[in-house]
């Protein structure tokens, strides 16, 4: 208490600015509050909430956010009023040099360092999760997860996969059973069995191509395999056809991708799968990737920063976003060297080290590994049956009531031959998206890099705050009340302005047949430039009445902090430049402020200037005569 | 002997007569002009002293005494500025909407002049301060300040020009903290920032309430608080409306002496305006007197009579607070020339064509055996523009 008086009395004495505006007492708070909001992340923090919710989300699930803006209301109520009845500048009191700039600085950090316990809140959580699911055992319980999948036969087998682990030379092309047509639709060069003909005389612009075999024009092939008998065949009462396939990529001149002929052979299923699709083999997708841990190296901050902005990291099942038949593939065959390594033995351990993992970080489970082991093996080679483990439980209970029932999944069997619903849950299930956020928000805990959004959104949120804060310590409530009026009726009459231009179009949307950005940000720099000009006016004036001149001050400040970024835009909307190439597709080549528009820390500092260039003009408006 | 030497004399009388508030206030005031940090100590040792041993009234003289007898040792920088701080010069102000205006005011204040402003409500008082302290703007003519504040840009002009409203703004925290806030603000930092602070608290009887806050002073204080942070601020010229009311007499007689002293200050006098409905206590302390009606000023020069309308310097006019009636006071001065007899709240307003009658009237009155209650001239005061016109 001693040390507080007299670091009060110090700086009342040598630093009469920060004594006002209560930073060090407004920083000490911070921490403090940091430092029991960190304790609250990690003792809030359990197995229950790392396995069902992103870590993000704790902050509001434990109440914390509420009891923070609670606690910060009270702060800057009792801040306010300690700053506010005291004021060197509504005193008239000589400024110290920069006083304003740092008058806004303090507001800016104090405000910052309201949002801390949020951070501090966070790392409490991430510590937790660090403790809780080290990255670590996590990584090396990868492999287990993948295997042990395949045991866990959900029958969401693909029979891409196997087409793509046994026939690498051939690529499954999407076909739609209903309408006949294929899916996909760049130009499809065929040969031997399908006759280009044939695909003319049906829909009439189809690709033609010549009968040396060569390059073709580009074009929509149908095909219907029903006039190919000799290609179809028929598989769960579906009629699919594989079609070996040879594809030829060549550089596009109007794509970005590269066009692609598919050279098409014909060949029946039964060539490519003479012992049946559904073999254990076939079964290893990759659930968990390496990938998902690997952090990508920065040369320093600002590379980082350029980078991790708007990034958003989701890759759990890589499978399905990165080339999944190559994945696939790789699993496979990794998958297929352990079963050949691999005794009965240590696929029960396999499948046991996998229970563990459950049950270490407490995630909904019930499986009788033994009993699915050999269930499975007993139907390696023919796995067409019905699913083990559900991905996930809608009802708990109902699968303990089944399983005490019907004892073991031989009888359950028989029992789900004889259900018309299908949809019936299977007898055993992992709650897979437990364990999905388990692995994310132990990789969220684990990531080594700023969180640049919440940092970029805590400083804009200071910034606000601390321009509000400061326009009250330059200009009493009833002016800024009256000037916050009037601004909203400016904005609507901008908006009516801008729309009164536009033009109804058939289409039903409303636009301009010129620059719309440069329409509006023309508008609004001539309406700032209109608020500047009355502002000098109001401000030479010998009779204006000096509260008019005070709000239009609070406006022409309210527009110096955007007018940064009007500028920028309508530069942009000058210097940018839109042509049609020669594909007919649309192009825009942007000017720097394009790129200065989307950067959070060019459109801070250069609002910040701003305002800075403008409280010179603070002290001379004040002490006007009324 | 000079100013500084004839000053510490006069404290030593006021000590010696058993005048010890004053005597100590003079002291305090002596100390100040020395701007010396090591006689601010003794000055604050010699108070915490005193708090602690209220009873040693005699060894507190004698300490005083003592630190008077250093003190005249020391020879402090005399501030001896003979220019004018503010001439004003065909100032007026009109009011479109009531059609009100206020001057044409020709004015020069000089350091250590107290500068009266007397007039009824409306009458533009508030207004014409707010005009010299450049809080309002004015139609025509000039104001000029000495050259030093006219070098300054508005802002800092206005920093050097005190304005006290009637209705000061509440603070929060300590007196205290507020006066060193207000300190620092000014420049004054460290060590000095503490003594100068006490030593203002010293002279402004705030010492016992230096850690009150805002909401525990009484009205006097709050108003002795403002002068305090006021003189702080080292203003040129101090602009004072209204600063006597909602104060009891004593406290009124104690601000007004305080500003008859502060003004004469040998290190940084100042010029002092103060608007006032007290106008026997504001002539008392007042070098000049402006009386405005509607608006229009009458020049009142308390030491020599300047008026222009002469008329009224040739007759004596007299309040009276007497127990008789308006008859019998008619009977008892039926010999004197009087002009007008009238009786207005219980006292009675007597005008007189002849000059400087009042002992006349006074003996008269004795010999009748009149109950006085009081009786006072008021040819030369103010106080006479206050009379209804019958």
């Amino acid at each position: 208490m001693n040390f507080l008086k007299k670091l009060d009395i110090f700086l009342l004495e040598k630093f009469p600015l920060l004594w006002h505006t209560k930073l060090l007492y407004a920083i000490f708070f911070s921490v403090v509050l940091s430092g029991l909001f960190y304790l609250w992340g990690f003792t809030f923090t359990n197995e229950y909430y790392v396995n069902r919710f992103p870590e993000s989300r704790y902050f509001e699930k434990s109440n914390a956010m509420l009891c923070l803006f609670i606690i910060n209301a009270i702060f800057i109520i009792i801040w306010a009023l300690t700053f506010y009845r005291k004021s060197a500048v509504k005193n008239l009191y000589p400024l110290q040099r920069f006083y304003f700039t740092r008058l806004l600085c303090s507001f800016m950090i104090i405000f910052w360092s309201l949002t801390w316990p949020l951070t501090t809140f966070n790392w409490g959580v991430r510590a937790k999760i660090r403790k809780l699911a080290p990255v670590e055992e996590l990584k090396n319980h990868i492999e287990t997860i993948n295997f042990a999948d395949a045991f866990l036969f959900d029958n969401s087998f693909r029979y891409g996969t196997y087409i793509g682990v046994h026939h690498p030379d051939v690529e499954e092309i999407t076909f739609d059973y209903n309408d006949s047509i294929w899916n996909d639709l760049p130009t499809i060069f065929c040969k031997d069995s399908i006759k280009s003909e044939t695909i003319k005389d049906r829909k009439g612009f189809a690709t033609a191509y010549k009968k040396d075999g060569s390059l073709a024009e580009r074009g929509l092939a149908i095909y219907e395999p029903s006039l190919h008998p000799e290609n179809n065949d028929t598989i769960e009462g579906q009629l699919v056809q594989f079609l070996v396939t040879n594809r030829i990529s060549f550089p596009s001149r109007c794509s970005d991708s590269d066009d692609a002929i598919y050279l098409i052979d014909a060949k029946k299923l039964k060539q490519l799968c003479p012992n049946g699709l559904n073999d254990l083999r076939n079964f290893s997708k990759r659930d968990v990737s390496l990938i998902y841990f690997e952090y990508p190296q920065y040369k320093n901050i600002f590379d980082e920063y350029a980078s991790r902005r708007n990034s958003y990291r989701t890759i759990y099942y890589d499978d399905y976003y990165d080339g999944e038949s190559k994945i696939s593939l790789e699993a496979n065959k990794s998958f297929n060297a352990f079963l050949d390594a691999s005794t009965k033995d240590d696929l029960l351990q396999l499948l046991e080290k996998y229970r563990s993992l459950l049950i270490r970080h407490k995630i909904n489970h019930s499986i009788n590994t033994k009993e699915i082991l050999d269930y499975v093996l007993k139907r390696q080679h023919n796995m067409d049956f019905m699913p083990i483990v559900g991905e996930s439980s809608n009802n708990p209970s109902q699968a303990k009531l089944d399983l005490s029932r019907y004892g073991n999944l031989e009888n359950y069997e028989a029992h789900r031959a004889k259900l018309v619903d299908t949809r019936e849950q299977p007898l055993y299930f992992v709650e897979k998206e437990q364990l999905e956020d388990l692995f994310s928000n132990s990789q969220e805990a684990h990531d080594p890099a700023i969180n640049w959004v919440r940092l970029t959104i805590s400083i804009f949120f200071a910034l606000g705050f601390a321009l509000i804060f400061f326009l009250f310590a330059i200009s009493n409530p009833i002016n800024l009340i009256i000037a916050a009026s009037v601004g909203g009726v400016f904005v609507i009459l901008n908006i009516l302005f801008f729309a009164a231009f536009l033009e109804r179009r058939f289409d039903s949307n409303y636009e301009t047949h010129s620059n719309v950005e440069f329409r509006l940000f023309s508008q609004l720099l001539i309406f700032s430039a209109i608020l500047y000009f009355l502002f000098y006016i109001f401000y030479n004036g010998k009779k204006v009445s000096k509260r008019l001149l005070l709000i239009t001050f609070n406006l022409c400040f309210a527009v110096t902090i955007l007018f940064p970024a009007f500028s920028f835009l309508f530069l942009e909307s000058v210097l940018k430049r839109e042509y049609t190439d020669s594909c007919i597709a649309h192009h825009t080549e942007h000017s720097i402020f394009y790129y200065w528009i989307q950067d959070p820390i060019v459109i801070w500092v250069s609002a910040f200037s701003a305002i800075l260039l403008f409280t010179h003009l603070i002290k001379p408006v004040l002490a006007k005569p009324e | 002997m000079t100013q500084f030497q004839s000053k510490i004399n006069q404290t030593k009388n006021h000590f010696n007569n058993s005048d010890v508030d004053l005597g100590f206030r003079n002291l305090v005031d002596c100390v100040l002009d020395t701007a010396n940090t090591d006689f601010f100590k003794k000055t604050i040792e010699l108070v915490s002293w005193k708090e602690e041993n209220p009873d040693e009234r005699a060894q507190f003289v004698q300490k005083s005494l003592i630190l008077l007898q250093e003190l005249e040792q020391l020879n402090p920088v005399q501030n001896n500025e003979t220019e004018a701080l503010a001439t004003i010069t065909d100032l007026s102000k009109k009011y479109s909407r009531s059609n009100f205006q206020i001057g044409p005011m020709n004015i020069q204040i000089n350091s250590g002049e107290i500068w009266g402003l007397v007039g009824e409500n409306g009458n533009g008082k508030t207004s014409l301060l707010r005009v010299i302290a450049k809080d309002l703007g004015f139609d025509e003519g000039t104001i000029r300040f000495s050259d030093d504040l006219e070098q300054l840009k508005l802002y800092n002009q206005r920093s050097h020009l005190a304005y006290i409203p009637q209705r000061t703004p509440k603070w929060h925290g300590s007196l205290k903290s507020n006066l060193k806030f207000t300190a620092s603000q000014y420049g004054i930092f460290g060590e000095e920032n503490e003594l100068l602070v006490l030593m203002y608290i010293i002279r402004f009887g705030l010492w016992s309430f230096r850690d009150y806050k805002w909401s525990e002073l009484s009205s006097g204080y709050k108003m002795r608080f403002e002068l305090a942070r006021t003189f702080l601020r080292k203003p040129k010229l101090l602009l004072l409306d209204e600063p006597l009311a909602n104060l009891d007499v004593l406290a009124q007689q104690l601000i007004l002496e305080d500003l008859k002293l502060m003004a004469a200050s040998l290190s940084n006098p100042l010029g002092i305006i103060l608007s006032s409905q007290q106008l026997f206590e504001v002539e008392k302390v007042a070098d000049k007197v402006i009386f405005l009606k509607k608006g229009s000023p009458v020049y009142i020069n308390q030491s020599k009579e300047e008026e222009s309308s002469t008329d009224e310097v040739e007759k004596t006019i007299l309040e009276m607070d007497l127990q008789i009636s308006k008859e019998v006071l008619s009977d008892i001065i039926k010999d004197f020339p009087v002009e007008q007899l009238q009786f207005n709240g219980g006292i009675f307003i007597v005008h007189i064509s002849k000059k400087s009658c009042m002992n006349e009237v006074l003996q008269k009155l004795i010999d009748s055996q009149i109950q006085i209650t009081y009786i006072r001239d008021i040819s030369k005061s103010s106080r006479r523009f206050f009379i209804q016109n019958t």
